[in-house]
């Protein structure tokens, strides 16, 4: 009898925190379902039809945008490749970079925060100027870097983005100078070990590799997580670099063709084939899903459970 | 004996230097994009387009201002209005949904929230064009893709920003539960409380998200090369196509300007590096709780 009483009062309140719930979060359930579940459903939808956006009605086509993609569409299967091997790659590098920078920046020496306004800046440049620097820097016949190169007397300086072989590198290289948002994310992670654990080491005279490896690595493992999983999808999705280096083709010879470039040529250039479109983004969701899982997976090896940094 | 240094106190003295070393060497790489727009967007066309020099030998950045100013197609002030207008509308939905959702996920309890919130933060991973294109099929059939913008804001006023939601509520975690009850006994409203409390204890988070929240988006091209077609509507990231494009003849090697280009680019980062140096200080104080709250 008491605990049904109790279970009654219990139920009260909850209702009043849900109604309040629902006055201030309101808003962003609906957005979910106006913005994410509605589209879901209807790109599913479309991806069984060869809907084009002015064409006349679309015919339910089953399985065939999927198989298409899968069996026949060379360049379903370059980009796809090419969009991998640039995550994995700018993945890694952003990774390093940030995580060096962070803890260059947690060093307590004099002028650190004029440092940390300068490492900054290249997140404040929009990746539009970016590219065009970097294409000016990086002009096999004009730009600076085969200047230097050819001063130091390097024959065959590199051709860099003009070159199908080489642009896909070239933009791996150039998305390493994305570490802004990764570099105050670790730096927040490092500035809250506490300074005892390493006077502790100190005393006990560890190396710094060692009180990096057992110290600073796993306390800041949860974070590390959050920055893995960021930049992996990051990777995949990435698309305004591409856009720019690429001329929004994937120039020259398709090698800077990333996944959503090919998916944003296929959907809005002519002949606007949403159905296919959608088939490929399905497709592609998966992919992310499943390297998502994959570091989930991986994180269980590395991430410190309870850590409360 | 005080005039020698002891050697814990040398060795520090070496490790202040090898600090230094790789911070100089960054500084230096992280600067070197802005400061090659710079000198670039000083030089004359014959040397920015033929020469890769680290200090330029001609000066004709007035001339060059004044060429990108007057071009027929560079519209500045209508560009930097529409620019404004689309991301002041953006940042201000994204800030005030997304901080009144953060909070709800941060303080009311009721079973099975948690699962309501890892849904939310499960659409990370979706990929846009997974949602763009049925949002884009919606904007043309509805007519709704030239007005005003509205397919780049609107989604902003529904909290659609799923990574600010989950910034706000690690901020509005760490607001005593004390604080609220106090503030219920008194009478406030559930509204009052996060306007006069929790608003007003956060403040640097607003200030991040505000900033990241701009930056990110102006950093976007799929928007604008999505739903800007007319050239009146062109927001800043259209300007530079202008200057790329404009020796371009068909064949696939032009010159490009690269003088006008830095130019043009310099102009369009003005916005983001007034925001950024009006913010910055509180920035700065701010990002290094992000992580550590919660």
């Amino acid at each position: 009898m008491e605990k049904r009483e109790l279970n009654k009062i219990l139920k009260r309140g909850y209702r009043k925190e849900y109604k309040y719930f629902l006055w201030f979060a309101g808003i962003a359930l609906l957005g979910f379902v106006l913005f994410y579940f509605l589209p879901i459903l209807r790109t599913a939808i479309l991806s069984f039809t060869d809907r084009t956006i002015f064409g006349a009605d679309p015919r339910f086509v089953g399985w065939d945008n999927y198989l298409y993609a899968l069996t026949e569409d060379a360049l379903f299967k370059k980009s796809l490749t090419q969009s991998l091997v640039f995550a994995a790659g700018s993945g890694v590098l952003v990774l390093v970079t940030s995580l060096m920078l962070a803890m260059l920046l947690n060093a307590k020496v004099k002028g650190i925060g004029i440092f940390r306004t300068i490492y900054f800046l290249p997140f404040i440049i929009p990746a539009f100027a970016v590219g065009a620097v970097y294409k000016n820097i990086l002009n096999p016949n004009t730009g600076l870097i085969n200047r230097i190169l050819e001063f130091f007397g390097v024959a065959n300086a590199p051709l860099w983005y003009v070159s199908p072989q080489s642009a896909l590198l070239t933009m791996i290289l150039i998305s390493a100078m994305g570490f802004g948002v990764k570099m105050l994310v670790f730096l927040a992670a490092l500035q809250g070990i506490p300074p005892t654990l390493y006077e502790v080491a100190d005393i006990e005279g560890a190396s710094a590799f060692r009180k990096f490896w057992k110290i600073t690595l796993p306390l800041i493992s949860p974070m590390l997580f959050l920055n893995v999983i960021m930049i992996t999808i990051d990777g995949m999705k990435s698309f305004s670099l591409a856009f720019v280096m690429g001329n929004g083709s994937g120039w020259p010879a398709n090698s800077t063709l990333l996944f959503p470039i090919y998916m944003f040529m296929t959907a809005f250039n002519m002949p606007f084939r949403l159905g296919y479109a959608a088939a490929m983004a399905w497709l592609f969701f998966l992919v992310i899903l499943a390297m998502t899982g994959l570091n989930f997976l991986i994180s269980r090896y590395y991430v410190q459970k309870d850590v409360s940094v | 004996m005080k005039k020698v240094l002891s050697p814990a106190r040398r060795r520090r003295n070496r490790k202040t230097a090898l600090v230094y070393i790789p911070l100089v060497l960054f500084a230096i790489v992280a600067i070197l994009p802005l400061y090659y727009l710079v000198i670039t967007a000083m030089k004359s066309l014959a040397e920015a387009s033929t020469q890769a020099t680290m200090f330029p030998h001609s000066f004709a950045l007035f001339e060059n201002i004044r060429f990108v100013l007057t071009h027929p197609d560079y519209d500045v002030v209508r560009m930097f209005t529409n620019t404004m207008a689309v991301f002041a509308l953006k940042t201000l939905g994204t800030t005030i949904t997304c901080s009144l959702a953060g909070y709800a996920f941060a303080v009311y309890r009721f079973p099975h929230k948690n699962v309501i919130f890892i849904i939310l933060l499960a659409t990370m991973m979706i990929p846009g064009e997974i949602l763009g294109i049925p949002i884009y099929e919606f904007m043309v059939n509805t007519g709704l893709k030239e007005i005003a913008y509205i397919p780049l804001w609107i989604a902003c006023w529904f909290a659609t920003d799923v990574f600010m939601i989950f910034l706000f509520k690690q901020f509005f975690q760490t607001i005593p539960k004390a604080y609220i009850e106090a503030a219920r006994i008194d009478g406030y409203s559930e509204l009052r409380i996060f306007w006069k409390i929790a608003v007003p204890l956060n403040r640097p988070v607003f200030v991040t998200a505000i900033l990241l929240y701009f930056i990110g988006t102006y950093n976007d091209l799929y928007g604008p090369a999505l739903y800007v077609s007319n050239q009146s509507d062109w927001l800043m990231a259209n300007s530079i196509t202008i200057f790329e494009n404009l020796y371009r003849s068909g064949g696939s090697s032009y010159l490009v300007p690269w003088n006008y280009v830095s130019v043009a680019s310099l102009i369009a980062m003005v916005p983001e590096v007034l925001l950024f140096s009006f913010m910055q200080k509180q920035f700065m104080e701010s990002v290094s709780g992000v992580g550590i709250k919660g």
